[in-house]
């Protein structure tokens, strides 16, 4: 068995603002064959320990093409606001698994914030979607939405848009207390729901035990890695 | 022809460097990065007599030049790890346990195994009981390595812990209960405190754990330097090591082959592309065994 190598070196082809302190960096990804939407990549930042998770926002197969998008928040994303065009970048993956694709199911997207990045990509990927989503500013908002939600909650309309549009599955990524809202919806109408989940990790391959958490399996509880099991977990397995 | 076979007075390793515990796996889990089977050797996660879930709550914390971890030893359990044991994969067994009856157990368990080469860690910072105590009282060292000793008769190396006040006392414990190496150092105890000041009042969190990487080197250095005037037994030297200079430090006060670990999750391919460089230094400069790189790094 030959296994995929997860070391790769990245060509920045642009770098540019998309919002306040928000940014979309696409790179030449190399060697890589195929990501499934809710896996990452990590990029290595000169004198950081530990590389950068994020989640690809697009893979453009053919021209091997992966877009992230980041909030400059610490040293690591600060670094990533100085790539330039044809800059060289560190990074592996892709890690984790994905979502799980029900193109047979009428689907929403629930994004917050800066997580609404993985769902550009599952957006592409799913054929009957709604994309919603919510941000803190009108100064934060970046990218094209059904419907956007500024100040406020976006959680405050799931009910509604699931109802109206006779959503039968729902996936979200954003903030934990976002994700918990939403999970709770899905869970009082019995809809299937997936949630992409953060936490800060290591060695990206589930060895290091660093980004664990407990998860229920049926009445069993049990660790799973972040980066390897996740991060797209099932809301119900999460333990909240 | 240069040889970078290491000899650590009875294991023999094809060169001196070693992936160190908790950062590689069990396997070859690495091979996704680069070619596990140029190492020297890889030092298998620990593992404990009964499987451990490891502790609740944030793990890990970046620091400056580093990061603290408290795993708290998540691993498969021993028999578990024995059910899938690496196949033509030169690798040492770590060991922890919770008191002196987990490690005999283990001790038993792997001589019925044939299990080569152990490390014994008895210098885990992160668990409630047994581990770091051992490796912090010389006279429970003495009697936990003999008692070891007793029931396993592989290579057994024991890994110690850089939080005491006197690394020569514990070196010399070792060396005269029997064990053949010594690696060192396990992470040193240190505390990460993250604070947000939000709507008036602070929000604390903190990570309290093991301190690894690049910031640890020069206590590394220093610890392995005053036990090399102690012991005999070879030094397995560890902490920081990012380049091949650092290699060379390790080598240069005392240590006959190094373990890398935090900077696999810097860089996942470090370790071969030491042993890489390590053979090209050796040609370009000729030196023909490790032996005398060693000699060489250490008259200075």
């Amino acid at each position: 068995m030959t296994l995929e190598n997860k070391n790769h070196i990245g060509i920045v082809i642009s770098n540019e603002k998309v919002a306040n302190e928000t940014y979309k960096l696409e790179f030449l990804s190399g060697d890589i064959k195929n990501i499934n939407p809710g896996q990452f990549v990590s990029i290595l930042c000169p004198n950081l320990t530990l590389r950068r998770p994020f989640s690809v926002a697009n893979f453009n197969c053919q021209k091997k093409e992966i877009t992230v998008y980041y909030r400059k928040k610490g040293q690591g994303t600060e670094y990533l606001t100085t790539l330039k065009k044809d800059d060289e970048i560190i990074f592996s993956g892709p890690f984790g698994n994905g979502f799980n694709i029900e193109n047979d199911k009428n689907s929403l997207l629930v994004g917050a914030g800066i997580g609404v990045a993985p769902l550009f990509f599952l957006k592409k990927k799913i054929e009957k979607s709604i994309f919603i989503a919510g941000f803190k500013s009108e100064d934060e908002v970046f990218n094209k939405y059904d419907y956007i939600k500024i100040g406020g909650s976006i959680v405050d309309d799931v009910e509604r848009i699931i109802w109206e549009n006779n959503i039968q599955k729902v996936y979200s990524c954003g903030p934990k207390i976002v994700l918990e809202k939403v999970y709770e919806i899905c869970k009082k109408l019995k809809i299937s729901n997936e949630i992409a989940f953060e936490k800060v990790m290591a060695c990206g391959i589930g060895v290091c035990k660093g980004c664990t958490i407990n998860i229920k399996d049926g009445k069993i509880i049990r660790n799973v890695t972040v980066c390897k099991d996740g991060p797209v977990f099932k809301g119900e397995s999460i333990i909240w | 022809m240069v040889s970078l076979e290491t000899d650590l007075n009875g294991l023999i390793l094809k060169n001196p460097i070693i992936a160190a515990s908790g950062t590689y796996g069990y396997n070859f889990e690495y091979t996704v990065f680069n070619d596990v089977k140029k190492l020297g050797a890889i030092v298998t996660k620990g593992v404990t007599l009964e499987v451990r879930g490891g502790n609740q709550g944030e793990r890990l914390f970046e620091t400056y030049g580093g990061m603290i971890n408290r795993i708290g030893l998540e691993n498969i359990g021993i028999y578990e790890f024995l059910k899938n044991q690496p196949k033509d994969l030169d690798y040492i067994l770590n060991i922890a346990g919770a008191c002196i009856e987990d490690y005999v157990t283990c001790a038993k368990i792997c001589e019925e195994n044939h299990i080569k080469a152990i490390e014994l860690n008895v210098s885990c910072p992160n668990v409630k009981a047994g581990c770091m105590e051992f490796g912090t009282d010389e006279n429970l060292l003495y009697d936990l390595i003999k008692r070891f000793k007793k029931e396993y008769s592989g290579y057994l190396i024991i890994k110690l812990t850089p939080n005491v006040t006197s690394p020569e006392k514990i070196a010399q414990a070792v060396q005269k209960a029997g064990a053949d190496a010594i690696s060192a150092i396990n992470t040193v105890k240190g505390m990460g405190v993250k604070l947000n000041f939000e709507n008036g009042r602070f929000l604390k969190s903190i990570v309290e754990g093991g301190l690894s990487g690049k910031c640890i080197k020069p206590i590394a250095l220093s610890f392995i330097n005053r036990i090399s005037k102690v012991v005999n037994i070879p030094i397995i030297g560890m902490g920081g090591i990012y380049s091949l200079n650092d290699v060379f430090e390790f080598l240069s006060v005392g240590a006959s082959a190094v373990e890398v670990g935090t900077a696999n999750f810097t860089k996942p391919d470090i370790c071969s592309s030491l042993v890489d460089e390590l053979e090209l230094f050796m040609q370009k400069n000729n030196f023909k065994t490790i032996e005398s790189l060693c000699e060489a790094l250490r008259n200075g």
